[in-house]
Protein backbone atom coordinates (compact mmCIF):
# COMPACT_ATOMS: atom_id res chain seq x y z
CA UNK A 1 0.00 0.00 0.00
CA UNK A 2 1.78 3.32 -1.10
CA UNK A 3 2.03 6.42 1.29
CA UNK A 4 -1.11 7.94 -0.31
CA UNK A 5 -3.10 5.43 0.46
CA UNK A 6 -2.23 4.90 3.94
CA UNK A 7 -2.89 8.53 4.50
CA UNK A 8 -5.77 8.48 2.89
CA UNK A 9 -7.50 5.55 5.20
CA UNK A 10 -5.99 7.72 8.04
CA UNK A 11 -7.65 10.79 6.81
CA UNK A 12 -11.05 9.22 6.17
CA UNK A 13 -10.92 7.39 9.38
CA UNK A 14 -10.09 10.73 11.15
CA UNK A 15 -12.90 12.36 9.02
CA UNK A 16 -15.47 10.02 10.29
CA UNK A 17 -14.52 9.55 13.77
CA UNK A 18 -11.66 12.65 15.47
CA UNK A 19 -12.22 11.37 18.77
CA UNK A 20 -11.01 14.49 21.38
CA UNK A 21 -9.00 11.79 23.00
CA UNK A 22 -6.23 11.18 20.02
CA UNK A 23 -4.53 14.82 19.78
CA UNK A 24 -4.11 15.04 23.57
CA UNK A 25 -2.67 11.61 23.77
CA UNK A 26 -0.39 12.39 20.97
CA UNK A 27 0.89 15.42 22.26
CA UNK A 28 1.59 13.28 25.80
CA UNK A 29 3.47 10.66 24.01
CA UNK A 30 5.68 13.44 22.07
CA UNK A 31 6.07 15.24 25.02
CA UNK A 32 6.83 12.11 26.92
CA UNK A 33 10.05 11.21 24.67
CA UNK A 34 11.18 15.07 23.61
CA UNK A 35 11.09 16.81 27.01
CA UNK A 36 13.46 13.65 28.76
CA UNK A 37 15.21 13.92 25.73
CA UNK A 38 16.15 17.66 26.39
CA UNK A 39 16.46 17.97 29.30
CA UNK A 40 19.49 14.90 28.87
CA UNK A 41 20.93 17.40 26.38
CA UNK A 42 21.39 20.23 28.66
CA UNK A 43 25.05 20.05 29.03
CA UNK A 44 25.09 22.55 32.15
CA UNK A 45 23.56 20.61 34.39
CA UNK A 46 24.92 17.67 36.87
CA UNK A 47 24.12 14.27 34.83
CA UNK A 48 21.92 12.84 38.51
CA UNK A 49 19.96 16.05 38.40
CA UNK A 50 19.32 15.87 34.93
CA UNK A 51 18.41 11.96 34.93
CA UNK A 52 16.09 12.76 37.99
CA UNK A 53 14.07 15.44 35.89
CA UNK A 54 14.36 13.62 33.01
CA UNK A 55 12.62 10.65 34.30
CA UNK A 56 10.05 12.34 36.19
CA UNK A 57 9.10 14.10 33.14
CA UNK A 58 8.76 10.44 31.19
CA UNK A 59 6.95 9.26 34.55
CA UNK A 60 4.13 12.23 34.04
CA UNK A 61 3.82 11.78 30.78
CA UNK A 62 3.59 8.19 31.25
CA UNK A 63 1.03 8.33 34.39
CA UNK A 64 -1.18 11.35 31.19
CA UNK A 65 -1.36 9.11 28.28
CA UNK A 66 -3.87 6.33 30.32
CA UNK A 67 -5.07 8.93 32.07
CA UNK A 68 -6.51 10.79 29.10
CA UNK A 69 -7.68 7.38 27.79
CA UNK A 70 -9.75 6.60 30.21
CA UNK A 71 -11.57 9.56 31.29
CA UNK A 72 -12.04 10.23 27.73
CA UNK A 73 -13.81 7.03 26.86
CA UNK A 74 -15.35 6.58 30.44
CA UNK A 75 -17.08 10.07 30.01
CA UNK A 76 -18.34 8.74 26.06
CA UNK A 77 -20.15 5.71 27.61
CA UNK A 78 -21.99 7.80 29.65
CA UNK A 79 -23.88 9.26 26.52
CA UNK A 80 -26.08 5.96 27.26
CA UNK A 81 -27.22 7.82 30.32
CA UNK A 82 -28.46 10.33 28.45
CA UNK A 83 -29.13 9.22 25.07
CA UNK A 84 -32.73 8.17 26.03
CA UNK A 85 -35.87 8.64 24.55
CA UNK A 86 -37.37 10.53 27.72
CA UNK A 87 -35.00 13.20 27.85
CA UNK A 88 -36.07 13.88 24.49
CA UNK A 89 -39.90 14.23 24.88
CA UNK A 90 -42.29 16.17 26.80
CA UNK A 91 -42.62 15.11 30.45
CA UNK A 92 -46.82 14.69 30.73
CA UNK A 93 -46.49 12.29 27.17
CA UNK A 94 -43.87 10.55 28.84
CA UNK A 95 -45.49 10.00 32.18
CA UNK A 96 -48.76 9.42 29.99
CA UNK A 97 -46.81 6.43 28.16
CA UNK A 98 -45.11 5.50 31.54
CA UNK A 99 -48.34 4.57 33.05
CA UNK A 100 -49.30 2.69 29.35
CA UNK A 101 -52.01 5.43 28.03
CA UNK A 102 -50.31 4.80 24.41
CA UNK A 103 -53.01 7.27 22.39
CA UNK A 104 -51.77 7.33 18.82
CA UNK A 105 -50.32 10.91 19.84
CA UNK A 106 -48.12 9.52 23.11
CA UNK A 107 -47.06 6.63 20.78
CA UNK A 108 -45.77 9.03 18.24
CA UNK A 109 -43.77 11.36 20.55
CA UNK A 110 -42.59 8.51 22.21
CA UNK A 111 -41.07 7.38 18.59
CA UNK A 112 -40.06 10.35 17.75
CA UNK A 113 -38.05 10.77 20.92
CA UNK A 114 -36.36 7.43 20.11
CA UNK A 115 -35.43 8.49 16.70
CA UNK A 116 -33.79 11.49 18.38
CA UNK A 117 -31.58 9.70 21.28
CA UNK A 118 -30.44 7.80 18.38
CA UNK A 119 -29.44 10.32 16.33
CA UNK A 120 -27.66 12.12 18.92
CA UNK A 121 -26.14 9.25 20.80
CA UNK A 122 -22.68 10.10 18.45
CA UNK A 123 -22.63 13.88 19.52
CA UNK A 124 -23.36 13.55 23.16
CA UNK A 125 -20.25 10.50 23.09
CA UNK A 126 -18.23 13.14 21.49
CA UNK A 127 -19.02 15.83 23.94
CA UNK A 128 -18.55 14.04 26.75
CA UNK A 129 -15.02 12.88 25.66
CA UNK A 130 -14.19 16.09 25.26
CA UNK A 131 -15.29 16.82 28.71
CA UNK A 132 -13.39 14.28 30.16
CA UNK A 133 -10.57 14.97 28.65
CA UNK A 134 -10.82 18.99 29.89
CA UNK A 135 -11.33 16.96 33.22
CA UNK A 136 -8.56 14.72 33.25
CA UNK A 137 -5.91 17.78 32.31
CA UNK A 138 -7.60 19.90 34.72
CA UNK A 139 -8.09 17.63 38.00
CA UNK A 140 -6.94 13.78 37.65
CA UNK A 141 -3.45 14.31 36.14
CA UNK A 142 -2.40 17.07 38.29
CA UNK A 143 -3.90 14.93 41.37
CA UNK A 144 -2.66 11.34 40.37
CA UNK A 145 0.71 13.34 39.55
CA UNK A 146 1.18 14.82 42.72
CA UNK A 147 0.12 11.19 44.16
CA UNK A 148 1.93 8.59 42.03
CA UNK A 149 5.27 10.48 41.03
CA UNK A 150 7.26 10.71 44.67
CA UNK A 151 6.52 7.03 45.71
CA UNK A 152 7.33 6.06 41.89
CA UNK A 153 10.45 8.26 42.08
CA UNK A 154 11.64 6.68 44.72
CA UNK A 155 11.16 3.29 43.86
CA UNK A 156 13.45 4.04 40.75
CA UNK A 157 15.94 5.74 42.28
CA UNK A 158 16.08 2.85 44.71
CA UNK A 159 18.30 2.96 47.52
CA UNK A 160 17.99 5.75 50.02
CA UNK A 161 21.37 7.80 49.98
CA UNK A 162 20.31 8.60 46.31
CA UNK A 163 16.81 9.58 47.48
CA UNK A 164 18.03 11.78 49.92
CA UNK A 165 20.38 13.51 47.11
CA UNK A 166 17.36 13.60 45.14
CA UNK A 167 15.64 15.94 47.61
CA UNK A 168 18.43 18.21 47.60
CA UNK A 169 17.30 19.19 44.12
CA UNK A 170 16.59 22.73 44.28
CA UNK A 171 13.99 23.35 41.59
CA UNK A 172 15.81 26.39 40.49
CA UNK A 173 18.76 24.20 39.72
CA UNK A 174 16.44 22.21 37.08
CA UNK A 175 16.84 22.61 33.40
CA UNK A 176 13.04 22.58 33.11
CA UNK A 177 11.43 26.63 33.23
CA UNK A 178 8.07 25.48 34.91
CA UNK A 179 9.21 23.78 37.89
CA UNK A 180 8.10 25.38 41.27
CA UNK A 181 10.24 25.74 44.05
CA UNK A 182 10.26 23.05 46.76
CA UNK A 183 8.10 25.77 49.09
CA UNK A 184 4.85 24.35 47.29
CA UNK A 185 5.76 21.42 47.99
CA UNK A 186 3.26 18.99 49.44
CA UNK A 187 3.05 15.58 50.63
CA UNK A 188 -0.99 15.33 51.45
CA UNK A 189 -1.95 16.07 47.99
CA UNK A 190 -5.52 14.47 48.55
CA UNK A 191 -6.38 16.67 51.58
CA UNK A 192 -8.33 18.41 49.35
CA UNK A 193 -9.19 18.59 46.16
CA UNK A 194 -7.64 22.27 45.61
CA UNK A 195 -4.48 20.45 46.96
CA UNK A 196 -3.76 18.97 44.03
CA UNK A 197 -2.64 21.79 42.53
CA UNK A 198 -0.34 22.89 45.44
CA UNK A 199 1.74 19.83 46.19
CA UNK A 200 2.50 18.95 42.26
CA UNK A 201 5.77 20.08 41.57
CA UNK A 202 5.20 17.98 38.19
CA UNK A 203 1.19 17.96 38.24
CA UNK A 204 0.61 21.50 37.21
CA UNK A 205 2.79 20.95 33.55
CA UNK A 206 1.33 17.41 32.97
CA UNK A 207 -0.66 16.48 30.28
CA UNK A 208 0.90 17.72 26.90
CA UNK A 209 -0.94 21.10 26.93
CA UNK B 1 -32.14 18.14 35.13
CA UNK B 2 -31.16 15.38 33.05
CA UNK B 3 -33.12 16.57 29.84
CA UNK B 4 -31.52 20.04 29.81
CA UNK B 5 -27.97 17.98 29.94
CA UNK B 6 -29.24 16.04 27.14
CA UNK B 7 -30.14 19.24 25.04
CA UNK B 8 -26.72 20.58 26.09
CA UNK B 9 -25.05 17.42 25.31
CA UNK B 10 -26.57 16.80 22.00
CA UNK B 11 -25.37 20.74 20.45
CA UNK B 12 -24.23 20.05 16.81
CA UNK B 13 -21.66 23.21 17.69
CA UNK B 14 -20.37 21.79 21.10
CA UNK B 15 -19.81 18.49 18.79
CA UNK B 16 -18.16 20.29 15.78
CA UNK B 17 -15.83 21.92 18.46
CA UNK B 18 -15.13 18.73 20.74
CA UNK B 19 -14.33 16.78 16.98
CA UNK B 20 -12.01 19.99 16.13
CA UNK B 21 -8.66 19.06 16.98
CA UNK B 22 -7.64 23.28 16.43
CA UNK B 23 -10.37 24.30 18.82
CA UNK B 24 -10.39 21.59 20.84
CA UNK B 25 -7.20 22.48 22.15
CA UNK B 26 -7.25 26.10 22.15
CA UNK B 27 -10.55 25.55 24.78
CA UNK B 28 -8.54 22.98 26.93
CA UNK B 29 -5.49 25.72 26.94
CA UNK B 30 -7.71 28.21 27.89
CA UNK B 31 -9.10 26.64 30.89
CA UNK B 32 -5.97 25.05 31.94
CA UNK B 33 -4.31 28.61 31.91
CA UNK B 34 -8.11 29.83 33.81
CA UNK B 35 -8.35 26.63 36.53
CA UNK B 36 -4.67 25.86 37.02
CA UNK B 37 -3.83 29.41 38.70
CA UNK B 38 -6.95 29.54 39.80
CA UNK B 39 -6.77 26.46 41.91
CA UNK B 40 -3.48 27.68 43.24
CA UNK B 41 -5.01 31.38 44.02
CA UNK B 42 -7.55 29.21 46.29
CA UNK B 43 -5.49 26.75 48.24
CA UNK B 44 -5.40 28.37 52.13
CA UNK B 45 -2.06 25.96 52.67
CA UNK B 46 0.72 27.96 51.07
CA UNK B 47 1.85 31.45 51.49
CA UNK B 48 0.75 34.34 49.35
CA UNK B 49 3.80 35.01 47.76
CA UNK B 50 4.59 32.22 46.58
CA UNK B 51 1.02 31.36 45.77
CA UNK B 52 1.17 34.34 43.46
CA UNK B 53 4.57 33.28 42.19
CA UNK B 54 3.18 29.63 41.35
CA UNK B 55 -0.04 30.78 39.54
CA UNK B 56 1.90 33.57 37.60
CA UNK B 57 4.38 31.48 36.17
CA UNK B 58 1.47 28.88 35.23
CA UNK B 59 -0.78 30.96 33.71
CA UNK B 60 2.56 32.60 31.53
CA UNK B 61 3.14 29.36 30.60
CA UNK B 62 -0.66 28.71 29.73
CA UNK B 63 -0.78 31.58 27.89
CA UNK B 64 2.31 31.49 25.91
CA UNK B 65 1.15 27.86 24.81
CA UNK B 66 -2.05 29.31 23.39
CA UNK B 67 -0.31 32.02 21.74
CA UNK B 68 2.24 30.19 19.85
CA UNK B 69 -0.89 27.84 18.84
CA UNK B 70 -3.06 30.31 17.93
CA UNK B 71 -0.54 32.43 16.11
CA UNK B 72 1.18 29.81 14.26
CA UNK B 73 -0.39 26.88 14.46
CA UNK B 74 -3.73 27.05 13.61
CA UNK B 75 -2.70 29.17 10.10
CA UNK B 76 0.12 27.37 8.82
CA UNK B 77 -1.12 23.72 9.63
CA UNK B 78 -4.57 23.26 9.92
CA UNK B 79 -4.57 25.34 6.33
CA UNK B 80 -1.54 24.14 5.34
CA UNK B 81 -2.53 20.99 5.38
CA UNK B 82 -5.42 21.54 2.80
CA UNK B 83 -3.64 23.10 0.00
CA UNK B 84 -0.53 20.58 0.80
CA UNK B 85 -2.50 17.56 0.14
CA UNK B 86 -4.95 19.12 -2.64
CA UNK B 87 -1.12 20.18 -4.57
CA UNK B 88 0.61 16.66 -3.60
CA UNK B 89 -1.33 13.55 -2.03
CA UNK B 90 -4.55 13.94 -3.03
CA UNK B 91 -4.51 16.20 -6.24
CA UNK B 92 -6.65 13.51 -8.00
CA UNK B 93 -9.47 13.37 -5.59
CA UNK B 94 -12.31 15.27 -6.92
CA UNK B 95 -13.47 16.50 -3.30
CA UNK B 96 -10.57 18.41 -3.21
CA UNK B 97 -11.14 20.20 -6.82
CA UNK B 98 -14.94 21.18 -5.00
CA UNK B 99 -13.04 23.87 -2.38
CA UNK B 100 -11.00 26.16 -2.61
CA UNK B 101 -9.60 26.48 0.97
CA UNK B 102 -9.80 24.86 4.46
CA UNK B 103 -11.78 27.72 5.35
CA UNK B 104 -14.68 27.20 2.47
CA UNK B 105 -14.70 23.70 3.47
CA UNK B 106 -15.00 24.22 6.84
CA UNK B 107 -18.05 26.61 6.44
CA UNK B 108 -19.40 23.91 4.24
CA UNK B 109 -18.88 21.15 7.39
CA UNK B 110 -20.22 23.52 9.68
CA UNK B 111 -23.68 23.80 7.90
CA UNK B 112 -23.89 20.23 6.88
CA UNK B 113 -23.80 19.30 10.40
CA UNK B 114 -27.00 21.71 10.79
CA UNK B 115 -30.69 19.76 10.85
CA UNK B 116 -31.63 21.01 7.27
CA UNK B 117 -34.34 23.38 8.93
CA UNK B 118 -31.38 25.42 10.36
CA UNK B 119 -29.02 24.82 7.52
CA UNK B 120 -31.69 26.14 5.16
CA UNK B 121 -32.29 29.18 7.30
CA UNK B 122 -28.81 30.16 7.36
CA UNK B 123 -28.02 29.92 3.61
CA UNK B 124 -31.06 32.45 3.68
CA UNK B 125 -28.78 35.16 5.60
CA UNK B 126 -27.46 37.94 4.06
CA UNK B 127 -23.59 36.51 4.71
CA UNK B 128 -24.36 33.27 2.82
CA UNK B 129 -26.98 34.01 0.17
CA UNK B 130 -23.69 33.95 -2.06
CA UNK B 131 -22.04 30.89 -0.71
CA UNK B 132 -21.37 27.72 -2.62
CA UNK B 133 -22.74 28.08 -5.66
CA UNK B 134 -20.44 25.98 -7.54
CA UNK B 135 -20.23 22.04 -7.89
CA UNK B 136 -23.78 21.27 -6.40
CA UNK B 137 -22.53 22.37 -3.11
CA UNK B 138 -25.70 24.63 -2.01
CA UNK B 139 -28.00 22.22 -3.99
CA UNK B 140 -26.41 19.53 -1.56
CA UNK B 141 -26.87 21.76 1.50
CA UNK B 142 -30.35 22.54 0.81
CA UNK B 143 -31.92 19.43 -0.54
CA UNK B 144 -30.41 16.66 1.56
CA UNK B 145 -31.06 16.01 4.64
CA UNK B 146 -27.68 14.04 5.51
CA UNK B 147 -25.23 15.70 3.21
CA UNK B 148 -22.13 14.30 2.14
CA UNK B 149 -19.55 15.81 4.27
CA UNK B 150 -16.54 14.74 2.79
CA UNK B 151 -14.31 13.37 5.51
CA UNK B 152 -11.20 12.72 3.72
CA UNK B 153 -11.04 16.39 3.35
CA UNK B 154 -12.56 16.73 7.19
CA UNK B 155 -9.54 14.24 7.91
CA UNK B 156 -6.58 15.98 6.10
CA UNK B 157 -7.60 18.87 7.95
CA UNK B 158 -7.47 17.52 11.50
CA UNK B 159 -4.42 15.41 10.88
CA UNK B 160 -2.67 18.26 9.98
CA UNK B 161 -3.86 20.19 12.89
CA UNK B 162 -2.97 16.95 15.00
CA UNK B 163 0.82 17.44 14.11
CA UNK B 164 1.02 21.22 14.44
CA UNK B 165 -0.64 20.65 18.08
CA UNK B 166 1.95 18.03 19.14
CA UNK B 167 5.06 20.40 17.00
CA UNK B 168 3.61 23.37 18.82
CA UNK B 169 2.64 22.41 22.37
CA UNK B 170 5.28 19.51 23.01
CA UNK B 171 8.30 21.22 21.29
CA UNK B 172 7.88 24.55 20.19
CA UNK B 173 5.67 26.17 23.08
CA UNK B 174 7.83 24.87 26.03
CA UNK B 175 11.26 26.18 23.81
CA UNK B 176 9.44 29.74 23.95
CA UNK B 177 8.74 29.57 27.52
CA UNK B 178 12.17 28.92 28.04
CA UNK B 179 13.62 31.70 27.23
CA UNK B 180 10.17 33.95 27.66
CA UNK B 181 9.14 33.14 31.27
CA UNK B 182 11.62 34.16 33.55
CA UNK B 183 11.79 37.85 31.76
CA UNK B 184 8.22 38.30 32.28
CA UNK B 185 8.60 36.93 35.87
CA UNK B 186 10.96 39.75 36.59
CA UNK B 187 9.59 42.15 34.68
CA UNK B 188 6.27 41.82 36.77
CA UNK B 189 8.39 42.05 40.24
CA UNK B 190 8.36 38.44 40.79
CA UNK B 191 11.74 37.16 40.42
CA UNK B 192 15.09 38.85 41.18
CA UNK B 193 17.95 38.45 38.48
CA UNK B 194 20.32 36.13 39.09
CA UNK B 195 23.32 37.20 41.18
CA UNK B 196 26.94 35.28 40.22
CA UNK B 197 26.62 32.37 42.23
CA UNK B 198 30.60 32.44 43.01
CA UNK B 199 31.83 35.23 44.56
CA UNK B 200 35.73 34.61 42.94
CA UNK B 201 33.97 34.56 39.39
CA UNK B 202 33.03 38.21 40.10
CA UNK B 203 36.04 39.20 41.40
CA UNK B 204 37.52 37.58 38.48
CA UNK B 205 34.97 40.00 35.67
CA UNK B 206 36.04 42.99 38.29
CA UNK B 207 39.48 42.71 37.28
CA UNK B 208 39.17 42.27 33.92
CA UNK B 209 37.02 45.33 33.55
Amino acid sequence: MGISKTLEKICTSMGNNNKPTYVVMAIATVKGICRPMFTMMDKKENPETKKYTAIREGLTEIIAIPVYWACGEVAGKLSHLFAKPENFMDKKLYASFKAGKLTPEVVKAYENAKVLAENNLPKMNKNLMFMGVCGAALFVIPALCSVAIKPLMNKIQGNKAQKNKVTEIKPQASPQFFGYNSQIRNNDAFRNVRSVYRGSDSGMRVGGL
Amino acid sequence: MIGAISNVLSNSTLANIAQNTATSVSIETTLKSIGRPGFILIDNNISPDTKKYAATKEFLYQATCLAVYLALIIPVFKKGAFSLAKKTFFKNKPEFAKFTNASEYLDYYNLASKNITNRKATLMKDHSRNKFMHDGLREELQNNVKPEKYPLIKGTIELGSLIGSVFGLAILAPQISHYTIHPMLRMLGMEKKEEPKNPADTHRIDNKV
